[in-house]
Parts: C-alpha cells; sequence; structure tokens
C-alpha cells in the first residue's frame, strides 16, 4: 500500500508547491510518530505542542531549496519532534541542566525560533489577514500573476498594488514601534 | 517591470549584477522605505518567515482540531452506545425479575401443600398415598422425581389423583415460565371429570392469558 511519509520526494514537492494538508495529515495521522511523540513527551498538552511545531519544522526544512532527505522522512519527523521536546523540556525547567547539545537538529533541519515567534505574533496581529495573504505568497517568491490568481485578484497589476501597500503598512507598523523593533534586534 | 522589494535578498547577498544592480541602487536612492527594508534585512525577512510559519501553522492547528474532533464523536458514540447496551441489559433484566416474580407469585398462590400425616399415624383410607408421594417431593424441591412421579399418576385409575397431578404439573410448569405447557395441563383438568380442581385451573387459566 502506498504511504506518503515513504516517498520523500513527493513530500518535497508538496512542500515547495505549498500543497502541506496532505503532509500534515500524513504526519498527525502516522501511528509510529503519534506513539513517539507521546513516549517522550508523556503529557497530553505537551505531545499536541510537540507534534504541531515538529509538523511545522519538517515542512518548513522540506521547503528549503534543494532539500533532500539523507534518511527516511519518518527518521527526520522523529529527530525533529525528539529535539523540539528537549526544547520544551529546557525552556520549562530553566535550572535543571539537561544536556541540549547532544540533541542537535542536522544541519539542514529547520529550526524555528520560538523566542522570536513570540515577538512577531505581536507585530502580525496588527496587519489584516487579505494584507498577510499577499505577503505571504510575495515571500514565497510566487510571481504577481500567479497572487492575483490564487487570490481571485481581477488583474496583475491589482496583485502588485495590494502588494506594495501590505508591505509600505507594514514598514509603517514596524517603523512606528521602536520597542517592538528593538525586540526584534534582540532575536535577529 | 523590476519590483526592487522582491531583489533585497539578492542585493544583500550580492547576487545583484549589472543593469539590475544599477537601478536597485537608483531605486534605494529615491525611496526612503526600500533603504528601511535593506537596513534592516535580517529583521524583514524574519517577518516574512513567520508570515509563512503563521500560514502552515494554522493548516495543521485545524487538522489537529479536526482530529480531536474526530476522536471526540467517536468517544461519544462510545458513550452512546455503552448507555444504550446498560439501559437494554436493565429492561431486560427487569423484565426477567418481573416475569420471574410473576410466575413465583402465581405458584405461591394456587399452591397447597399435601395432606398432613404424622409418622406412625392411621392413614386416612380416603388418601392415595401413591398419588400423595409425589407432592411430596414437590415439598422437597426435588422436582425432578416430583415431575416423574406426577407423569406416572397421569395412568392412574384414581380420577381424583389424575387431575391433582394434571394440575400440580402446571404449577410446576407455571413456576418454571413455560405457561404454554402449563396451560395444556390446566385444560387437561377442565376436560376430565369433575374433581375439584377446576375452578382453580379455571382462574389460572385466566391469568396466564
Amino acid at each position: 500500500m502506498y504511504r506518503l511519509i515513504e516517498d520523500g520526494p513527493k513530500i518535497i514537492k508538496l512542500c515547495q508547491e505549498m500543497n502541506h494538508d496532505e503532509v500534515v495529515n500524513c504526519i498527525l495521522y502516522n501511528s509510529e510518530v503519534k506513539n513517539y511523540i507521546n513516549k517522550i513527551t508523556q503529557d497530553k498538552d505537551l505531545s499536541i505542542q510537540v507534534m504541531h511545531d515538529t509538523i511545522l519544522s519538517f515542512i518548513r526544512s522540506c521547503m528549503k531549496k534543494d532539500f533532500t532527505f539523507k534518511k527516511k522522512p519518518i527518521a527526520y519527523v522523529k529527530a525533529i519532534a525528539k529535539y523540539i521536546n528537549f526544547r520544551s523540556i529546557k525552556g520549562n525547567q530553566k535550572n535543571e541542566t539537561i544536556d541540549i547539545e547532544n540533541h542537535l537538529l542536522e544541519a539542514d533541519v529547520y529550526e524555528p525560533n520560538f523566542e522570536l515567534k513570540e515577538v512577531l505574533t505581536k507585530l502580525l496581529l496588527q496587519i489584516s489577514d487579505d494584507c498577510k495573504e499577499v505577503l505571504l505568497l510575495w515571500a514565497l517568491k510566487y510571481k504577481m500573476s500567479e497572487i492575483a490568481e490564487k487570490l481571485n485578484y481581477s488583474s496583475e497589476s491589482y496583485s502588485k498594488k495590494k502588494k506594495h501597500v501590505c508591505l509600505k503598512k507594514l514598514i509603517r507598523v514596524l517603523e512606528n514601534d521602536l520597542k517592538l523593533k528593538e525586540e526584534l534586534r534582540l532575536y535577529v | 517591470m523590476f519590483d526592487p522589494y522582491s531583489k533585497v535578498d539578492e542585493f544583500v547577498n550580492n547576487n545583484l549584477l549589472g543593469q539590475e544592480l544599477e537601478v536597485f541602487k537608483n531605486a534605494m536612492a529615491n525611496d526612503p522605505e526600500l533603504r528601511i527594508v535593506v537596513e534592516n534585512h535580517n529583521i524583514y525577512s524574519s517577518v516574512a518567515d513567520e508570515i509563512i510559519n503563521e500560514s502552515i501553522s494554522a493548516k495543521i492547528k485545524m487538522a489537529q482540531q479536526s482530529q480531536g474532533n474526530g476522536r471526540s464523536i467517536i468517544r461519544k458514540i462510545l458513550w452512546f452506545l455503552a448507555a444504550s447496551l446498560l439501559i437494554v441489559l436493565s429492561i431486560y433484566y427487569y423484565s426477567l425479575r418481573s416475569e420471574n416474580s410473576f410466575s413465583e407469585q402465581l405458584y405461591a398462590e394456587f399452591y397447597f401443600p399435601p395432606y398432613d400425616m404424622n409418622r406412625g399415624a392411621k392413614v386416612d383410607p380416603a388418601i392415595n398415598v401413591d398419588c400423595e408421594k409425589a407432592h411430596g417431593y414437590i415439598e422437597l424441591n426435588e422436582i425432578e422425581k416430583a415431575t416423574e412421579a406426577l407423569m406416572k399418576n397421569l395412568n392412574a385409575e384414581d380420577v381424583s389423583c389424575k387431575e391433582k397431578s394434571f394440575y400440580l404439573l402446571a404449577l410446576l410448569k407455571i413456576k418454571d415460565g413455560d405457561y404454554p405447557s402449563a396451560q395444556k395441563f390446566l385444560r387437561n383438568v377442565l376436560d376430565n371429570e369433575e374433581s375439584g380442581y377446576e375452578d382453580n385451573a379455571r382462574k389460572l387459566l385466566e391469568k396466564l392469558k
């Protein structure tokens, strides 16, 4: 029986084409991954969070240009889950010494910056959803004509105009909030 | 058309060459916001990164939620099935209990003990001792033996003994919950000659309806 989780090239293709739903489901409903995460986290809420961050990190890794799997995709998923779990344990038990260095991710695996995420979430709350959609596709290097098609805009020039307006808005929000900007500088 | 904002990455990584580089530098000189984006390139690229993460994260959360909902629906169905099974079993148990208590009640109401005889006492010549033996087995709760003896008595010439045996057999069947057989024995009581058991047999048949 065909299983997407065993098909590395197909997973990479889906991730790079932004067809993430299938990839999300093939990990989320995989009993081996589910059991592994439940085993390492030993906590229901934490396992949900670790599963979420693992899938996110896995997809972002696959989206990298020229990314290839050097081992089975499921082994990648487990390695990421293990690392993320150690990160969260370390975050929750700051006084205890946990040797996180022994659990470093492989070089080509995308590592989410969780501290930065909190600050960025504050910033993105000030941007409207339609602006986020345009900026998302633009950040993913979609052509203006493709953005127009995906977001049902009337023309390519409307996409350009919309992207321009949204980008200016983002710049304005960031430049007007120096505290947030300084906070961001700490992490980037 | 040349979009300088789309070329920031390439400019920062020194991948912009020739005419494109010149156009970009020109645009930067005339557009202060483009200068801001270039100067704070790390921040803006992190923002772009987070916009992508947010979009993927929303998809993951939605899938996790529908997985959770699916689980809770299955759990609800299981609870519903378990509750239904419990209700059905309770009803079945109650009906069994009430049926048992009905047959026990009938039996107790229409049963009568055998003639009281003391050991060594003179036996009333009107009493058929063989017939009384079967009745005695019922008193001792030896139902199998009682049934066997009562069946034998059905062939007796003594009408009273025969009728009494039909009647007692009917009562034993009622106690067992085997109403059709009980009704058959009771009808035999009514069909045969007058013996004194007819009234009770009629009442029982009425109740068994």
